[in-house]
């Protein structure tokens, strides 16, 4: 019996020595290649409170295609994931290693999660809003304590009751459409940045409801405004060209700037330094509005038509070609974006650009309107009053006194 | 003043053209925008 038992022991222990040895067979050697490969520090609810923190984010992108390779079989015990568990796909997809096929809808949605998307949405709640609102803010302060110190600027001789022409009907035609898009623009613009947290604020009385109800109010209200900014941009682009045409012959600056500048243009202090058409300081309202409008309409076109006008990696590698980043101390520009980059980096160069034209423009308005006696007209009605274009046009008043002696028609009353 | 009203009515005019005029000629955002199928292998 003794060895009766003895030789079942031996068969039983065979058996499972042997699909033990079968099992091995089948699996990779695992301990041989973890020690083998590099390690992944893995994420601790450390990491994660000081990402949320935005300190730092401790993890560096993966290599994807590294651990899929190293991962079990599909088939094994391990499931359909093989050896890569959800955390290590979240990751290849956020740091854009995973391979993602789609059917429709080009390279842009091939990106499941985009990592930069946060830096964006930081930067432009940030930064992008509270320099540019206190830019705006702080142009306004200076333009009212400018008023408050120097006053109105008058016409130094008077009304002389003279009138002359000084811009024809499609000159202001084409300004007031550029100028009119612009302020729908600006205030769209503005809205779309500050509207859902001023709404938010306004209806802070901390119930709920009315909160909701106001968040409600945002949602319709950003949706009309989004149709105003996408589809008035056209009248602006239009009204940019033809402001251009009109207009540049008259804009090329010459010496006659340079005096200007040097007499504070006649602003500060009483002396009314010599100009043309336009003056050096209406010269550089011009190229503002003709190169930072040029600029803010392709950024906007890069938007109006997502993914299809990608502008900033090709700027990017020209910039850095030239060596333009090392000027300022840089790195190199990133000339390798992602769809979506590309849009994000539109989006904040459209902006930023944006706040600066609207600061200059609010300048310019005020020197238009309540800043100059008798300047509003030179857009009003088309014709200024002698006494004013003589002070602050003087060459350009014996232009037009040279081409046409007649041109002077008299008025019964003062403008104003 | 009579200008500067017709330029703003001009604005409105060209809005509505251009809405329309892309929309029908296939550049609707919203139709371009519209969700793809993604398939993570």
């Amino acid at each position: 019996m003794t060895l009766l038992r003895r030789a079942v022991l031996l068969l039983v222990l065979a058996i499972c020595a042997g699909s033990v040895a079968a099992q091995d067979a089948d699996l990779p050697p695992l301990s041989h290649d973890t020690e083998q490969a590099p390690v992944h520090p893995r994420q601790t609810l450390d990491d994660i409170l000081k990402r949320q923190d935005g300190i730092a984010d401790p993890r560096q992108p993966r290599d994807f295609t590294t651990e899929a390779e190293r991962a079990l079989p599909a088939h094994t015990q391990l499931g359909t994931l093989g050896g890569v568990s959800d955390a290590e796909v979240w990751d290849a997809l956020r740091f854009g290693t995973a391979e993602v096929k789609v059917s429709a809808g080009g390279p842009q949605a091939r990106v499941v999660i985009q990592n930069g998307g946060m830096d964006w949405l930081k930067l432009r709640r940030g930064p992008l809003a509270t320099y540019g609102g206190w830019l705006l803010l702080g142009t306004i302060a200076v333009l009212a304590l400018f008023f408050l110190v120097r006053g109105r600027i008058r016409i130094s001789h008077g009304w002389s009751g003279i009138r002359i022409l000084r811009f024809t009907a499609v000159e202001r035609f084409f300004h007031w459409l550029t100028a009119g898009s612009f302020v729908l623009l600006a205030l769209t613009g503005l809205f779309t940045l500050f509207g859902r947290k001023t709404i938010g604020l306004l209806s802070g009385t901390g119930d709920p409801q009315t909160y909701d109800s106001a968040r409600a109010a945002y949602a319709a209200m950003a949706h009309y405004s989004k149709w105003i900014h996408n589809n008035v941009s056209w009248a602006f682009m239009l009204g940019l060209v033809f402001v251009f045409i009109l207009w540049v012959a008259h804009n090329i600056p010459n010496r006659l700037d340079l005096v200007w500048f040097a007499k504070g243009g006649g602003i500060i202090g009483n002396g009314h330094p010599p100009a043309r058409k336009f003056n050096a300081g209406q010269k550089i309202v011009f190229w503002s509005v003709i190169l930072l409008g040029a600029s803010i309409s392709v950024s906007g076109l890069s938007l109006l038509f997502p993914f299809e006008m990608p502008l900033f990696a090709a700027t990017f590698a020209k910039l850095n070609a030239l060596g333009v980043p090392g000027w300022f101390g840089l790195a190199p520009f990133p000339d390798q974006l992602a769809a979506q980059e590309e849009m994000q980096y539109a989006q904040l160069w459209h902006a930023i650009v944006a706040f600066v034209l609207m600061a200059i423009i609010l300048a310019h308005i005020y020197i238009g309107s309540i800043g100059m006696e008798g300047a509003f007209d030179a857009m009003g009605d088309g014709e200024v009053d002698l006494n004013w274009a003589r002070e602050h046009h003087s060459l350009w008043v014996e232009e037009v006194e040279m081409e046409d002696p007649g041109f002077r028609r008299a008025r019964a009353s003062p403008a104003e | 003043m009579r200008v500067m009203f017709l330029a703003f009515l001009a604005i409105f005019a060209i809005a509505f053209l251009a809405n329309f005029g892309l929309d029908h000629a296939g550049f609707s955002s919203e139709q371009r925008q519209s969700s793809a199928n993604v398939r993570i292998n």
